[in-house]
């Protein structure tokens, strides 16, 4: 699997990652030393029985109690790069052109 | 007052003895690191109220009151909340960032009346083992300035090895706090997975990451433990309290096929030097079989890097911290990130994000799983059989700055670190005899485990091994 092509690009946009073209060339040659070496799993995994599903248990805390509505806002919307009084404002997210070039 | 041997027990004795206050304490600690922390670069950020801290617990003291932290200065590493102070996990992406909650080991601590004297350097979000990744300059080896000292929690090891606090929280994902700690001469700990909440911890690798003291002595070590360990409702992950395993640990295992690779000469050395030292005061050393275990780095490197991949993903100029705007929300969530994250946590986003890809989740990320699960066997195992698991916490003492531009060099300095998180069991590291490089002695340590929820042992073990290097 070490001999695969790393397509830096792509894997950066999964990221939503912005990666200098100059910077490109070197994380694809170290991400696949990387790659090759935690490949060494593979042939131990091969003798692993594929394991069997635990019992589902809920493991969230029950929804309950809930805090007083508003008590945190007013500090985490001051930690917002952008906020109003009552919402954090982001820059468009649907655009006509943008998405569909 | 000598704060160059001064230990968490001594200054609680002085304290309650009314020989000096906390405010004389913390004054002795300020004056120190405004002394030596410019060429050590180990605080980031020293606190503007210290002295009103020790002033709040000397009127405690004052009132009769005593608990085993009042009025003593701790220097905390700077992904760990306390609430209306800066925090950045030592990166550009949370500029000017406040925390607005503290975390759930900051309120035990406060309950106690500890003193925060600062927030130290690390590797950005955790992400190294020398503290050179951060966004705001490397940290140095106060044994020599220019070897690193270990990471990622470099800064909190380097404070206190410098005698610029007390005490010190890390946190370790892969060995973060006990590797520092080795390379410094200190005392640093894990516990098991669960024991102490994350609550308030900025996330790298959740099915890894544990907050952790350091001290300069092991019984130091076992207070702040206790301070900050127990059920939190609010870390999913957090345990139960129960009471405390309290089996005297007689029979230490050594891995010593595991050892034999890659392990620097000297500090083999003074690993066996110091098994003999112990078996001499009564333990048995046996030799144990971990065979999975060598896997262990390259489970790590596939785990951490998917776990962390996707707890860094809420970092996106909008939230909080940095924000470069570009011409739509997705745009700005890629300039914000692409200049937000140093070059290593970059690295790290890619590989997790390529081995949790479609495609390649089978392949890396639950093979990864499955092969955890055998490295997990290996210690239930071997914990049937010993109390106590030995090997070096590091493979070598304190490297050179700049010395492993290879990630994959750097990343075999956790070999002996990075099973424990995997398995979750705890760990500490306890200062061995030097070694000597370029004519300084340099510290090196030994790495104690033992089973899930037994602590007790390794305080027991540490500290039967601090005695027999005295």
């Amino acid at each position: 699997m070490s001999d695969k092509t790393i397509d830096i690009a792509a894997l950066a946009g999964l990221a939503r990652l912005e990666i200098p073209t100059e910077e490109a060339a070197a994380l694809e040659h170290e991400i696949g030393t990387i790659l090759g070496f935690v490949d060494t799993i593979q042939a131990v995994a091969a003798t692993i029985p594929a394991p069997e599903a635990g019992e589902h248990r809920n493991i969230f805390r029950t929804d309950e109690n809930p805090h007083e509505a508003g008590l945190y806002t007013k500090d985490l919307l001051a930690a917002a790069p952008d906020h109003t009084d009552t919402h954090v404002r982001v820059k468009q997210v649907i655009s006509g052109g943008k998405y569909a070039e | 007052m000598d704060i160059e041997t001064l230990t968490i027990k001594e200054a609680r004795r002085a304290l309650d003895a009314k020989e000096f206050t906390a405010h004389d304490l913390a004054a002795a600690f300020l004056a120190r690191i405004e002394k030596k922390n410019a060429e050590l670069n180990a605080f980031l950020e020293v606190f503007v109220d210290v002295l009103e801290q020790a002033d709040a617990a000397d009127a405690r003291i004052q009132k009769g009151e005593s608990t085993p932290l009042l009025g003593i200065p701790l220097a905390i590493k700077d992904n760990i909340l306390i609430k209306g102070k800066r925090v950045s996990a030592a990166s550009k992406i949370l500029d000017g960032y406040v925390a607005p909650y503290s975390a759930h080991v900051i309120e035990r601590l406060q309950a106690q009346g500890a003193v925060f004297l600062g927030r130290t350097n690390m590797d950005e979000f955790a992400m190294g083992g020398s503290t050179e990744n951060s966004a705001f300059g490397r940290t140095k080896n106060p044994h020599d300035l220019a070897r690193v000292p270990g990471g990622s929690s470099g800064g909190s090891a380097a404070a206190l090895a410098a005698h610029l606090c007390l005490g010190a929280l890390g946190t370790d994902t892969g060995g973060s706090i006990r590797q520092p700690a080795a390379l410094c001469g200190i005392v640093g700990m894990k516990g098991t997975y669960g024991s102490v909440s994350r609550f308030g911890a900025i996330a790298m690798g959740s099915s890894l990451d544990q907050i952790g003291p350091f001290a300069h002595t092991v019984e130091d070590t076992q207070t702040i433990f206790d301070a900050i360990a127990g059920h939190d409702a609010r870390d999913a992950t957090s345990l139960p309290d129960k009471k405390a395993v309290d089996k005297k640990p007689k029979v230490i295992g050594v891995p010593r096929a595991f050892l034999s690779q890659g392990t620097d000469p000297d500090v083999l050395a003074r690993f066996e030097e110091s098994l003999a030292l112990l078996s001499a005061a009564g333990y048995e050393v046996r030799n144990i079989e971990l065979p999975a275990v060598p896997h262990s780095l390259a489970v790590y490197y596939i785990v951490m890097p998917a776990e962390a991949s996707t707890n860094l993903a809420r970092f996106d100029g909008v939230r909080f911290g940095l924000a470069v705007p570009g011409e739509h929300v997705l745009d700005t969530y890629k300039k914000t990130r692409g200049q937000g994250f140093g070059k290593e946590v970059r690295r790290r986003i890619l590989i997790g994000t390529y081995v949790l890809s479609s495609g390649y989740v089978d392949a890396y990320y639950r093979k990864a799983e499955a092969v955890r699960a055998l490295i997990k066997n290996d210690f239930a195992r071997a914990f049937a059989e010993v109390d106590i698991i030995a090997t070096p916490t590091s493979p070598t003492p304190a490297f050179k700055a700049g010395e492993k531009e290879d990630p994959l060099a750097m990343y075999a300095a956790d070999i002996f670190t990075v099973p424990v998180n995997l398995a979750g069991i705890p760990g500490i590291s306890v200062p061995m005899k030097t070694v000597l490089r370029d004519g300084n002695e340099l510290p090196v340590g030994i790495q104690f485990m033992a089973t899930h929820g037994n602590e007790q042992a390794l305080f027991t073990v540490g500290a039967a091994c601090e005695a027999v290097m005295r």
